[in-house]
């Protein structure tokens, strides 16, 4: 750039002709787990600009084994987090006045697997049964069912990895149909030596994943919020026309964050939990759904109370 | 030249497919089978590689596993202090070159768990605890497998963040204290890095060939291919290749199975041997490319490709010379022929050269067009014979319908009898004939001959017959008299030894007396008006013309108002059908009788008409003459 063009430049900018940078809104977002295709909206959104075109400079933080979005949120290191709606219950029975800003999956995926050959082939079987299990966040729909059938299998503490049973030392653990059942097959397990039961199907349907903030943060940038979710949903439905793309965008951020995984599964995964998000109407919590979840966790004490369903979504003051 | 259709087309297209064809097969066959006795060999020294290869990598693992359970039963038996652990983990590490880490969890009742980790940090030792809060021991697998399954076990490879920040799988043995209360685990790691260095420094499988270690869990453990440690399964791996039998196989492997498959891997095909590691639930797997294997045996069979394909060109070349040395003179009498058979009799046939098939053929072609030749001369000449005779046949019958007369009623202003008559000659020309006039104003004189012979010669003598017999029956009343002068002057000077047979009547008209003779022929039937038939007796007498000076009877009837006879040449009872059979006697008696009540016209008619149905499509072989006379009463009488 020659002189007289540095002129001029310096003089549109002190009269102003110059729109100032847009000024983007800061939002990090913490997911509840490593990058995988449970998450695909969010990193579609982020690659192709979703985020950026509704002035949205959202940062993505992985979460794992040691990084835990609560944590994050609640040491302000993340100013949303995603989590199912049965863990943000609980956290908000247990003090913390996450609200609720947008509902991604709107079913619930949790799976109960059992050894075929040991004789599991309905809930019945399980009672007096080794079985593995996930902690309080997302054990309600198990504990439900298990009070409501009368069935008391010896539990055993289930955290990442479903390899107790899948080496025979359990009769049965918990699962996501998109995730761990995919594993077993992938670890040379045939569909036909699995007893498989659907929470949903048995009435247990409580929707999953869903976008929380806490109230400071809610209630100071409803715009941003609400963009948030706009924009997540339109990586949704992105990644739902093109899965190959979307599966390369996910595929690239595990290999970043070196998490163990193949794209078989990560196709699985996507394919699975893509009706559950698609459905109409999308990012919304039903207020059915909630009193469902929320009193059935009540009812095995998981919680001793929910917030009325306007407080949870923070349109009143709890 | 149509290539398809010709025979030298032929004979390059069979003979180079079927050469070809056969060619191929040898190749191909010998191939297969230097392949199949290569896959055998293959088969017992891959698997027995497997096998040693896992079993140096069982004694790594199996040493690890020991020194893992002896520190457990240690730690489990006495209780040491926390600076002793320490020591005790730097110890192992020291001393097991394999083990990448150590780590101890004891938790005894109410105490907070201690949990020291000692492990290798570039070329030192590093020590730190796995208890704190950023950690959590308790959520993984090496601490939970061993604590619900109560027995030691591998972990499932993994990348341990905060604790040796590297990829590695771990051995873990649970602590049970005395009183066999579970107390805590006691680990060893071995890194997956040096577990794959260990791997590829170990004698192996030829330039391409490489080995695998899988997990219990199908989980690839060490692979040449870095990218697919830890991320990929074997199941995985074969849901990308969409390869179900890699499933089946890997199925085989983590069931612990030793043993040798055809597999391809990424799309490349080979064999994969395949053993099981100790105790460990591993897999270890060999594989084989078959290029590699195969790269001498595909390099022979591809020089024997080229042979044959050259040897194939030389036997086009050889068979396209021979085919043509064979349709050359082929093709030239193929064309003398096409102008011969267009009418070129004279078109030149090809020099027959040699002795061979084609030179036969031409040369049989040569004799048969002259035969063709000469049998054409022959056919012209009986053509030209054929017609002189034909020509002779028309004039003949031409003279024949000439001389009987033809009129009827032939005397209208006769009123005492009818009278109908008919010749038809066979072909074109007979003997046949019949006449009748009135010699006087009272007498009727009617003849029925047959001359012998045919054609011209016949119809001369038939003339002469009939000249003679209208001039005799102006001198001569008797008919056997007549007979007996005829008989002389056709005899005489009859070189040709010609005869005729004859029927003759005279008739007189005022009371209806017939006196007549007969030479050696058929008898007239006689038909009353009641349809009544008899044969005119036969008075004796020979064929007329034979020999000289012969006597001939007489016989006499008289004829009743309306009685009618017949006379009639052989041509007529003789008349025969398709099959054979004869018109007869009977056939004509009864014409004659149903007919009674008809006019002589309609007599002549109607048995025409007969004899046409009788014979039906069969040619007429012999003259028809029919000749009915009625008597119808004396002049002036009403009839």
């Amino acid at each position: 750039m020659n002189r007289s063009g540095v002129a001029l430049l310096v003089g549109l900018l002190i009269i102003g002709l110059v729109a100032p940078a847009r000024a983007f809104t800061t939002v990090r977002v913490a997911l509840q787990w490593v990058p995988q295709a449970q998450f695909a909206g969010c990193y579609v959104a982020f690659e192709k600009g979703f985020y950026l075109s509704r002035g949205l400079d959202v940062i993505l933080l992985p979460g794992g084994p040691n990084r835990d979005p609560l944590e994050a949120i609640l040491d302000g290191k993340a100013d949303v987090g995603t989590f199912f709606l049965s863990a943000a219950l609980l956290y908000r029975d247990r003090g913390v006045p996450l609200v609720h800003l947008g509902q991604i999956v709107r079913r619930s995926h949790q799976i109960l697997v059992a050894w075929k050959e040991r004789g599991i082939e309905t809930p019945d079987d399980l009672d007096g049964r080794p079985m593995s299990l996930w902690g309080d966040a997302f054990r309600g729909g198990y504990l439900a069912l298990f009070e409501d059938r009368d069935i008391r299998p010896r539990l055993v503490p289930q955290h990442y990895s479903v390899n107790l049973f899948r080496r025979g030392h359990v009769d049965a653990c918990s699962a996501m149909s998109y995730n761990e059942l995919h594993l077993l097959f992938l670890s040379g397990i045939e569909e036909t030596a699995l007893t498989v039961l659907d929470l949903s199907r048995e009435g247990y349907d409580f929707p999953e994943d869903g976008l929380y903030a806490l109230p400071d943060f809610a209630g100071s940038r409803p715009q941003a919020c609400r963009d948030l979710l706009e924009a997540t949903l339109e990586g949704w439905r992105y990644a739902a026309e093109n899965p190959e793309e979307a599966l390369d965008i996910v595929m690239a951020y595990a290999r970043r964050d070196n998490i163990p995984t193949n794209r078989p599964h990560q196709r699985w995964m996507l394919e699975t939990i893509l009706p559950a998000i698609l459905e109409e109407p999308m990012g919304v919590l039903s207020e059915e759904a909630y009193s469902h979840t929320a009193s059935t966790l009540r009812r095995v004490g998981l919680i001793d109370g929910a917030p009325s369903f306007e407080a949870f979504r923070g349109e009143e003051k709890p | 030249m149509r290539f398809r259709g010709s025979l030298a087309g032929k004979l390059l297209l069979w003979g180079v497919l079927g050469s070809g064809l056969v060619l191929l097969a040898v190749i191909a066959s010998g191939y297969l089978r230097a392949r199949t006795l290569l896959e055998k060999e293959l088969e017992g020294k891959a698997v027995e590689l497997a096998q040693a290869t896992a079993n140096r990598m069982a004694i790594v693992t199996e040493a690890m596993e020991r020194t893992t359970e002896t520190v457990a039963d240690i730690v489990g038996r006495v209780l040491l202090p926390a600076g002793e652990l320490e020591d005790l983990l730097k110890r192992t590490v020291e001393r097991n070159p394999e083990i990448f880490g150590s780590a101890l969890v004891l938790e005894r009742g109410g105490v907070l768990p201690i949990a020291p980790y000692v492990y290798r940090d570039g070329g030192n030792l590093s020590t730190t605890s796995l208890a704190g809060e950023a950690y959590r021991f308790q959520t993984q697998d090496w601490y939970l497998l061993p604590r619900y399954a109560g027995t030691p076990q591998w972990s499932e490879p993994y990348y341990d963040e905060g604790g040796g920040g590297t990829l590695m799988a771990t051995y873990s043995a649970p602590l049970c204290s005395t009183n066999g209360a579970f107390i805590g685990v006691a680990t060893a790691d071995i890194s997956l890095r040096w577990l794959t260095a260990r791997l590829s420094s170990l004698p192996l499988l030829g330039r391409e060939g490489f080995a695998f270690l899988i997990s219990s869990q199908g989980t690839v453990i060490a692979h040449p291919d870095s990218d697919f440690i830890m991320n990929e399964t074997l199941f995985s791996l074969a849901a990308t290749w969409q390869d179900r039998e890699l499933a089946a196989l890997g199925r085989r492997m983590i069931g612990g199975e030793r043993g040798f498959s055809p597999a391809s891997l990424a799309g490349k095909a080979g064999w994969l041997a395949f053993a099981p590691v100790g105790d460990t639930g591993w897999s270890l797997a060999a594989f084989f490319p078959r290029s590699e294997l195969l790269r001498d045996v595909a390099a022979l069979s591809r020089a024997q490709g080229t042979a044959a394909f050259a040897g194939i060109l030389l036997l086009l070349a050889v068979t396209w010379l021979l085919a043509r040395s064979v349709t050359g003179p082929l093709r030239a009498l193929d064309g003398a022929v096409q102008a011969l058979a267009g009418g070129d009799a004279a078109a030149p046939l090809p020099t027959p050269r040699g002795d061979d098939e084609v030179s036969r053929l031409t040369a049989s072609f040569a004799s048969m067009r002259e035969e063709l030749e000469s049998y054409m001369a022959e056919l012209a000449r009986t053509a030209r014979a054929r017609e002189r005779i034909e020509s002779e046949l028309r004039i003949g019958r031409a003279i024949q319908m000439s001389l009987i007369p033809k009129t009827f009623p032939p005397f209208p202003e006769r009123r005492e009898f009818a009278l109908h008559a008919l010749l038809e000659p066979a072909r074109e020309v007979g003997g046949d004939f019949y006449d009748f006039f009135m010699t006087d104003e009272d007498h009727l004189c009617l003849a029925v001959g047959d001359v012998s012979g045919k054609g011209v010669p016949a119809a001369l003598f038939m003339a002469v017959t009939r000249t003679f017999l209208k001039a005799l029956s102006r001198e001569e009343t008797s008919p056997s008299r007549i007979l007996e002068r005829l008989n002389d002057e056709l005899a005489e000077g009859n070189d040709a030894s010609m005869f005729v047979t004859l029927f003759l009547g005279v008739v007189d008209l005022r009371d209806g007396r017939l006196r007549y003779a007969s030479g050696g022929h058929p008898s007239p039937l006689l038909s009353r008006p009641d349809g009544t038939v008899t044969a005119l007796p036969r008075p004796r007498g020979p064929l007329v013309g034979a020999l000289e000076g012969m006597t001939f009877d007489e016989g006499e009837r008289l004829l009743l108002s309306r009685e009618r006879f017949l006379a009639f040449t052989d041509g007529v009872t003789e008349a025969m059908t398709a099959d054979g059979e004869l018109f007869g006697d009977d056939r004509t008696a009864s014409a004659l009788s149903d007919l009674a009540p008809a006019s002589c016209r309609e007599v002549v008619d109607g048995l025409r008409r007969r004899l046409a149905a009788f014979t039906g499509e069969a040619e007429q072989s012999d003259d028809i003459t029919l000749l009915v006379f009625e008597y119808l009463g004396p002049k002036g009488k009403a009839p």
